[in-house]
Order: structure tokens, then C-alpha cells, then sequence
């Protein structure tokens, strides 16, 4: 089945069939985490880096923000069988979008996002095992839960960020 | 098999960076030893047994450089590893002390730099152990 | 005053703080962060190609979230520690500056940090000729170049 994750959403999955996506990301950041030996696997489209940039809406939706949504990730993943230490955390997005405010991007959101992704995983003590962000264009992001491939489209080309696991007993 | 690591900083809070970072890295980490100089390092390395040392440059008493010297010049050190870790960033210095070393990461760091520049020194991986 | 120096100098404090305190270090400074009181400076000495004395001012109430970020732990950090993180900032930012400001076959050595927080004695040291500065959560840090022989 496939499970699409709007903007500011987040969802997890342990069945082998599903496939997790999200369009559009832009400054935005899709993260994924994957525990290869349990197969459950999830994924958070988040807009802006701090929920203390509108605490109200952090509360309302956390899966907003990249803070105060990956703990929320983990945590998800965590209660659907997986373990910290084996999570495979990737990220795709972050781009310099012109939409943002003006030809420079002014507020650098982008990069403002993987900072802030930077600064709670050194916090959670998890590294980052991929990453296809930056630029100035929107991506496709998708992980199979079946076998752990993340995988990112700009059009027509597609990135492997973390190949398929295929020899992982079932 | 794990691997005994010497962290060399005059920072203290760098080598709690650097200490956090082998924690988390998924690497089989033995024993950590720290030294705050050349010549502490130098110390240490001659108390305990070391696979790798990650060393800084620009650090009172002795720096950097000088105890990586010192380690050549020692047939016991000569082959150990040594991760420079430094702010330097002229190509000149740089290339002399990748010459001198195993690796050179460039302050300020990702700890993933840091895991994969020791990964690929010592043919130990996550995934695979020593 | 050297615009391509208070360019370099910005792009250093920028990458320190992003990168080594996970800070969100922002170009645009606003009312509260520039009336913000003095909280720490330190000084590195550096001498070589060029010579001279790089300053990172704090104001406001930054210190202890860059050194949280940088260790990844929300505890109280005592005096020594902010000190020591302190200094490392100062090292990373002046060892970033300087191959912008004196071309990347530049030569020069880096003296020891020395930083100091508000209660301290005040540090000495030259006039600084280029500054520039950036805005952080809670306040703001001035970056400061002097170079001997004219900036």
C-alpha cells in the first residue's frame, strides 16, 4: 500500500508491502528512519526548523517542525518494534526555493532546517546515514518498508540515498 | 576486537565532542585515553596500548605537529593512525599534515566526517565490526 | 573598514555557528538583540603571512546555548566550560577568517584563545578595524578583525 505524508505530517509503518512518499519538498525536510532487522519504517515532512518560532502550533502540530517533529518520529518507530540503535535516519530536501522571499532566499529556511536536523539528532546521539538536500528544487522522497530503500526524484532523474536490504531474514 | 583511541585537545569541550562522537558512531570503541597536548599524548601513547589517535594542531606545550613527529621518529608509534583535527585551512599546511597523517578533518566537523574519515582508515565499519 | 574582510569575517561566524554550535545564526539584527548587554569575549592572536588579533564579542544570553549545541546536552554548563567552548569558537572562527582574509597559500599560526566571560577582568588587547555581525537566539555576537599593517 502506498502512504502519502502531507506537509507537516508524519507516518510509520512495519508492512513489508507499504511504501511511504511525500511530494514536493522544497526548503522543507523529508526524514525517514528504518531499523533494518525489525523492518518498521517512517517518515516526517517538516516545514520550519524550531517549534518555539509559533508555540501554539508546535503544540497543534508538532510534525511541523523538524524539533519538535523527529522526536515525535522516533518515538513512533520506537513504540512500532524498532530499535535506536539500529535506526538508519536520512534526509532529502532543504533546498534554497526562490518562492521563500526573493532570488537569494532571504530567510534560508533550507538550511536553517538541516541545521536544525543536525542539532536533534547530536542530541538523540543518532547519525545521519544519507542525505540529498540543498540546491534550488523540489524532490520526491520515498522509502520501501520492505526492504529499507530511500530513494529521491527530481524529475525525471532518482537518487538511491540507502539501498534495498534484501538479505535481512524476515 | 575493539579499537583504543587517544583524543589529543587542549579543549576540553572538544574532546567531549569528539568522545561523543566515537560513542554514537556505531564503531567498536574500547578504551578512550585523552591528553590535552603533544606531550601528554606522547605520555599516553607510551602507558597504553593505542589503534588510532585523533590530534589536534594548535595546542600549548606541544603541539600537534611536533608529537606526530615524535610518533614517526618512535619505531613502537610509527605506524600508528593518527585523524588531525584542526582549524587549518591553507592548502599548503593542509597537504603537509595529510603527508604526516592518516587523515585530516577540518574544524568545525559533522561527527558522520569524522566516523567515516576513521572508518576508512582502519577498515572498520558498523555494519561489518573489526 | 574592509567590506571583503567583513564579508569573510561574517562567513566564518556564520559556519562556527552553524556548524560546530547547531546555531541558527541569522544576517538581519534586530532591536532587542543589538540593546542586548555584554556577555563574553575572547581573543586569538594569529601571526604569519598576516598578524594580528581576531575578537568574538557575545551579547545577550548565547553562551550557554552554543555550548549546549555544540556538546549535545541541555545541562548548565559551569565557568570553565563556557570558557573553554569559548575559546574553541574563537579558534574555529578565526582559523576559518583567515585563509578568506589573507588568500588560501596564506601562512600564519593560531596563538591559544583567550577568552572571558562578563565577570572577568576585561581582555586587552588593539583596536579592531573591520567588525561585523550576526544575530543569535538571545542576542548577538560582534566579530572583530585587527591586522597589522592596515585592514
Amino acid at each position: 500500500m502506498q502512504l502519502t505524508v502531507g506537509i507537516a505530517e508524519m507516518k510509520v509503518s512495519k508492512g513489508a508491502e507499504d511504501l511511504i512518499i511525500t511530494h514536493a519538498l522544497g526548503s522543507c525536510l523529508g526524514i525517514t528512519a528504518y531499523d533494518p532487522m525489525t523492518r518498521v519504517g517512517g517518515m516526517l515532512h517538516a516545514m520550519l526548523p524550531q517549534g518555539s518560532l509559533n508555540a501554539d502550533k508546535a503544540v497543534e502540530n508538532p510534525y511541523m517542525f523538524v524539533d519538535t517533529g523527529f522526536p515525535r518520529l522516533l518515538e513512533a518507530c520506537l513504540r512500532s518494534g524498532a530499535a535506536k540503535n539500529r535506526l538508519i535516519v536520512t534526509v532529502a530536501g532543504g533546498a534554497a526555493m526562490k518562492s521563500n522571499g526573493g532570488g537569494d532566499d532571504f530567510f534560508q529556511i533550507g538550511k536553517r532546517n538541516i541545521v536544525m536536523l543536525r542539532k536533534t539528532l547530536w542530541a538523540e546521539g543518532i547519525m545521519l546515514k544519507a542525505s540529498d538536500v540543498g540546491g534550488g528544487f523540489a524532490r520526491t522522497l520515498t522509502i520501501e518498508i520492505g526492504t529499507g530503500e530511500v530513494v529521491t526524484r527530481t524529475g525525471t532523474n532518482s537518487t538511491v540515498l540507502l539501498p534495498a536490504k534484501n538479505s535481512v531474514p524476515a | 576486537m575493539s579499537l583504543n583511541i587517544l583524543v589529543v585537545d587542549d579543549s576540553r569541550m572538544m574532546r567531549s565532542v569528539l568522545i561523543r562522537t566515537l560513542q554514537i558512531s556505531g564503531l567498536p570503541v574500547g578504551e578512550v585515553h585523552e591528553a590535552t597536548n603533544g606531550q601528554e599524548g606522547l605520555d599516553q601513547l607510551s602507558k597504553h596500548w593505542i589503534d588510532l589517535a585523533l590530534v589536534d594542531i594548535n595546542m600549548p606545550v606541544m603541539d600537534g605537529e611536533t608529537m606526530i613527529d615524535h610518533m614517526r621518529a618512535n619505531p613502537l608509534t610509527k605506524e600508528t593512525p593518527v585523524v588531525v583535527i584542526s582549524t587549518e585551512s591553507s592548502p599548503e599546511r593542509v597537504e603537509m599534515l595529510k603527508k604526516k597523517s592518516s587523515g585530516f578533518v577540518h574544524k568545525p566537523f559533522t561527527p558522520e566526517v569524522v566516523k567515516e574519515t576513521i572508518e576508512r582508515i582502519t577498515g572498520v565499519n558498523h555494519e561489518s565490526g573489526v | 573598514m574592509n567590506p571583503a574582510f567583513e564579508q569573510s569575517l561574517k562567513q566564518a561566524a556564520l559556519t562556527t555557528f552553524g556548524e560546530m554550535c547547531m546555531a541558527l545564526p541569522s544576517v538581519e539584527i534586530t532591536t532587542d538583540q543589538i540593546e542586548a548587554p555584554f556577555e563574553a569575549e575572547v581573543r586569538v592572536g594569529f601571526h604569519g603571512t598576516v598578524k594580528g588579533e581576531l575578537s568574538v564579542r557575545l551579547y545577550g544570553t548565547v553562551l550557554d546555548s552554543l555550548a549546549q549545541g555544540m556538546i549535545g546536552d541541555n545541562e548548565l554548563m559551569d565557568a570553565n566550560l563556557l570558557r573553554d567552548a569559548l575559546g574553541e569558537i574563537g579558534n574555529v572562527v578565526c582559523g576559518n577568517a583567515l585563509p578568506l582574509i589573507a588568500g588560501e597559500m596564506g601562512k600564519y599560526r593560531l596563538d591559544p584563545p583567550r577568552p572571558a566571560l562578563a565577570k572577568d577582568i576585561p581582555l586587552k588587547g588593539p583596536a579592531l578595524e573591520t567588525k561585523t555581525q550576526v544575530g543569535l537566539d538571545g542576542g548577538r555576537a560582534e566579530v572583530g578583525i585587527h591586522i597589522e599593517g592596515g585592514a
